[in-house]
């Protein structure tokens, strides 16, 4: 089943963070230099779809009112997302249940 | 039919073994172990009837038993000589009547009878004389020319000789020939020599009739044989002058002048039956050169990587060399781009994660490889856990315990391919995310892109898949030639047995200039020219010399033949005598060519046709080994036709059809009949000659080489 995922941006003083609207609290800062805490997230978002056998995740880009960089920014970077989510569900197919 | 016609029973001289001596019982199990089929006793100057009558009445059931006797005969010469006189076992009675009062008080060892009386005393029991003939105790010369004038049916005078070979050479020359064990130790009786005839003769008196030469019993014998009548022609090219000849379910033998047309009828018979759709080995000795430099011909087309055991032609490699380029490299211009226009907009410089340097890390290959494992254990264990057998192997709790182990390890092996999968998929998306927001923020601001990487590792990534790539072709190319067929041809007498072996490899740097241009399946200098070229990518592969090196690889390879490993193979044939090259003699190739020919076809060809296989052949060979291979032939039913100059051949193989072909001041003439009548009847005006004259005139060495050899081979053996 498909399910829709609205991710939103909070934006904070220099710092902008996109949530992903799980049950559980899952975020990325676009304003981090992390590359442990860019990769930490995708192992954590990538459990969550591996793990659900019942639900395909489609995420929807909601910062609705905002015209930013941090907005254009994130509602080109979310479709490129959600497209590489789908393209990578015939791997997930394949995996062991 | 195996016949012995020299058996002794007793010891009658006092020379004599004592193991001539035979009981009842070992006779009867000696001679049916020999599968002899008619015997005659033959004592030294002693007959007893009372031992003949057990004797015979013992194999009745399977063998013909004949009284005889083997008398010293002496009256010209100086020493006498063994004579055999066999009679009709009709009159055996008369016959040991006439012995008693003949030898009379007389022992076997002072006992010697002349020539008149043996010729005179016997002639009422039917008698066969049996004289012995360049062997010890022959008959003397003057004795022997003497027996034959006085004897009364020359036709029922033979000749025992020492040994098969002579037996061939003398019966050409219508000396009629038997071989008679002469048995010294019953032990050994079936180990001794016997003779063979073609046809069963079913008593003593169609025997008589068979060394009479009587054409109306013995067309009756051939007659029975199965025949068809092939239209064959004196040009075989043309088809012009065409007869008729039968040829025989059997041996045919086709003799004659030279050049009078012989090879025309084999190669006539040869059109024929391929024109049929019969199965055929022709064998023309004359091209047994040809045919063993064909043997040796190189057949590189025939064989491909994996006969050398690789997985793979490496097409792919050799494509992904010749379409090599370096990746691009950032310029240091991109960089400067960047940083002019960074601080332009604020939330711009907030964004950093577009500035993280990429991971880089794909494992694809380590990935799909722990799936392809896990789903290979996977399929094992539901057979393992569906199947009954394995339950009968251990007890039901250690069956139970077992699978639940081999569960939990497939169970931890899932968990683990799928934490892998994620990991290296999480490196992927981050990267893939540092790009795609890289190129947002440029598109978002009009600014120009910060380069993620440098270039570098691509670039000395690209280069290592190279030279990898090079090093898994020549890593092929210098395995070591293998051996992939082996032939066997034949014996080469004491020198050992015979071979073609079939040797593969690939041609490489080390080796190239070795090999002949013929083993090769492309050009010998494009070989060289492409192993040249990629050898040259492999050593420059990390220099600054890659991109020169690469383009005249490319050129090569897209506009030559060479396009993987395949094309690289060479096959090399060599003929192996024992363990080492050999190069054999035109002789030795004379005798591999016809006991291959004939080894080969023999359970696949239902016709064998021979062109003077004695070319280049000592006649002891002949003797020996072609004769008993082409009467092997005959007997399990092939038909065997052979033109020839050679006395053994044409006497020995038994043929029982003769085609003689003359030619005469151009004027050709075909003759038609057997040995067995002694006849041949012309095709154009039934004129009739006979076989012994005729084989005598045109078999080799004629009579001069007949007396020669019986020289040879009866005296010094």
């Amino acid at each position: 089943m498909e399910k829709i995922i609205d991710v939103t941006i909070e934006r904070k003083e220099n710092e902008a963070i996109l949530n992903f609207g799980f049950e559980e609290k899952m975020s990325l800062s676009l304003t981090s230099d992390s590359q442990d805490e860019l990769k930490d997230f995708f192992i954590k978002l990538l459990k969550k779809i591996v793990d659900d056998k019942e639900n395909i995740y489609k995420l929807n880009f909601s910062d609705e009112g905002q015209t930013d960089l941090f907005h254009d920014v994130g509602d080109k970077y979310i479709k490129n997302l959600d497209n590489e989510l789908s393209s990578i569900y015939v791997e997930i197919n394949k995996l062991p249940r | 039919m195996l016949v012995d016609l020299h058996v002794h029973t007793k010891k009658c001289k006092s020379g004599d073994d004592k193991t001539r001596e035979v009981t009842v019982q070992l006779f009867s199990s000696k001679i049916r172990l020999a599968g002899i089929k008619v015997l005659a006793i033959t004592n030294h100057n002693c007959f007893d009837i009372e031992q003949y009558n057990k004797l015979k009445a013992s194999v009745a059931d399977v063998c013909d038993v004949w009284p005889g006797i083997e008398f010293d005969v002496k009256q010209l010469s100086s020493k006498a000589g063994h004579v055999i006189v066999i009679v009709n076992p009709e009159k055996v009675e008369d016959f040991n009547a006439l012995i008693k009062s003949t030898i009379g008080d007389s022992t076997p060892d002072s006992f010697v009878i002349n020539i008149d009386n043996l010729c005179s005393k016997f002639n009422k029991l039917d008698p066969i004389f049996i004289a012995h003939y360049l062997k010890p105790k022959s008959l003397g010369e003057d004795d022997l020319d003497l027996l034959n004038s006085k004897i009364y049916n020359k036709n029922r005078f033979l000749k025992e000789p020492s040994n098969i070979v002579s037996i061939g050479v003398l019966n050409a020359y219508d000396q009629k020939c038997v071989l008679g064990s002469d048995v010294k130790d019953w032990n050994f009786y079936e180990k001794g020599t016997f003779s063979e005839f073609k046809y069963d003769f079913k008593d003593y008196k169609n025997f008589l009739k068979l060394l009479d030469k009587d054409s109306a019993y013995i067309n009756d014998l051939i007659n029975q044989e199965q025949k068809e009548i092939i239209e064959v022609y004196g040009d075989n090219k043309t088809k012009q002058h065409p007869f008729r000849i039968p040829v025989y379910n059997d041996v045919n033998i086709i003799f004659g002048d030279k050049g009078s047309g012989k090879s025309e009828i084999l190669a006539s018979l040869n059109d024929y039956y391929i024109s049929k759709g019969i199965p055929v080995s022709y064998l023309v000795s004359r091209a047994n050169e040809s045919w063993f430099s064909t043997l040796l011909l190189p057949t590189p087309n025939l064989y491909f990587s994996s006969t050398l055991g690789c997985d793979s032609n490496l097409v792919e490699n050799f494509i992904a060399i010749a379409n090599y380029v370096d990746p691009q490299i950032v310029e240091i211009e991109s960089y400067k781009k960047y940083f002019k226009t960074i601080n332009k907009n604020k939330n711009s410089a907030l964004i950093k994660l577009n500035k993280i340097s990429k991971i880089n890390s794909n494992n694809d290959v380590f990935i799909r490889k722990l799936g392809s494992e896990y789903e290979t254990f996977k399929s094992f264990l539901s057979s393992f856990t569906s199947s009954e057998m394995y339950k009968h192997f251990v007890t039901d709790d250690d069956f139970i315990n077992l699978k639940n182990d081999l569960s939990n390890v497939l169970n931890k092996s899932a968990e683990h391919y799928k934490d892998q999968w994620i990991k290296n998929k999480a490196n992927s998306l981050s990267d893939f995310s540092i790009d795609s927001i890289n190129t947002a923020v440029s598109e978002c601001t009009g600014t120009p892109t910060l380069p993620t990487e440098t270039g570098f590792f691509k670039f000395a990534d690209e280069r290592i898949k190279l030279m990898n790539n090079a090093n898994a072709i020549f890593n092929n190319l210098n395995k070591e030639s293998v051996v992939v067929e082996s032939t066997y041809l034949g014996k080469l007498g004491n020198k050992g047995s015979g071979s073609i072996t079939s040797e593969c490899g690939f041609a490489n740097p080390s080796n190239i200039e070795k090999i002949d241009s013929k083993w090769l399946k492309q050009n010998k200098t494009d070989c060289k020219d492409i192993l040249k070229k990629l050898k040259s990518v492999q050593n420059e592969a990390f220099t600054k010399n890659l991109f020169d090196k690469v383009s005249k690889f490319k050129t090569a390879y897209n506009d030559g033949v060479i396009k993987s490993l395949n094309d690289l193979i060479f096959n090399k044939k060599s003929f192996i005598l024992g363990s080492k090259p050999y190069k054999p003699s035109a002789g030795e190739i004379a005798i591999l060519s016809i006991e291959y020919e004939i080894l080969k076809n023999k359970t696949n060809k239902s016709i064998f046709l021979f062109d003077e296989p004695e070319l280049s052949l000592g006649n002891e060979y002949i003797e020996t080994n072609i004769v008993p291979l082409i009467k092997d032939l005959a007997k399990s039913g092939k038909t065997v036709v052979i033109a020839t100059h050679n006395a053994n051949i044409a006497v020995r193989t038994g043929a029982i059809n003769s085609i003689l072909k003359t030619a005469n001041n151009s004027e050709y003439n075909t003759y038609i009949g057997s040995m067995y009548t002694n006849e041949l009847k012309s095709v154009i005006d039934n004129e009739i000659v006979k076989w012994d004259a005729e084989s005598e005139r045109t078999l080799e060495g004629g009579e001069k080489a007949f007396k020669e050899r019986g020289y040879y081979y009866g005296e010094d053996n």
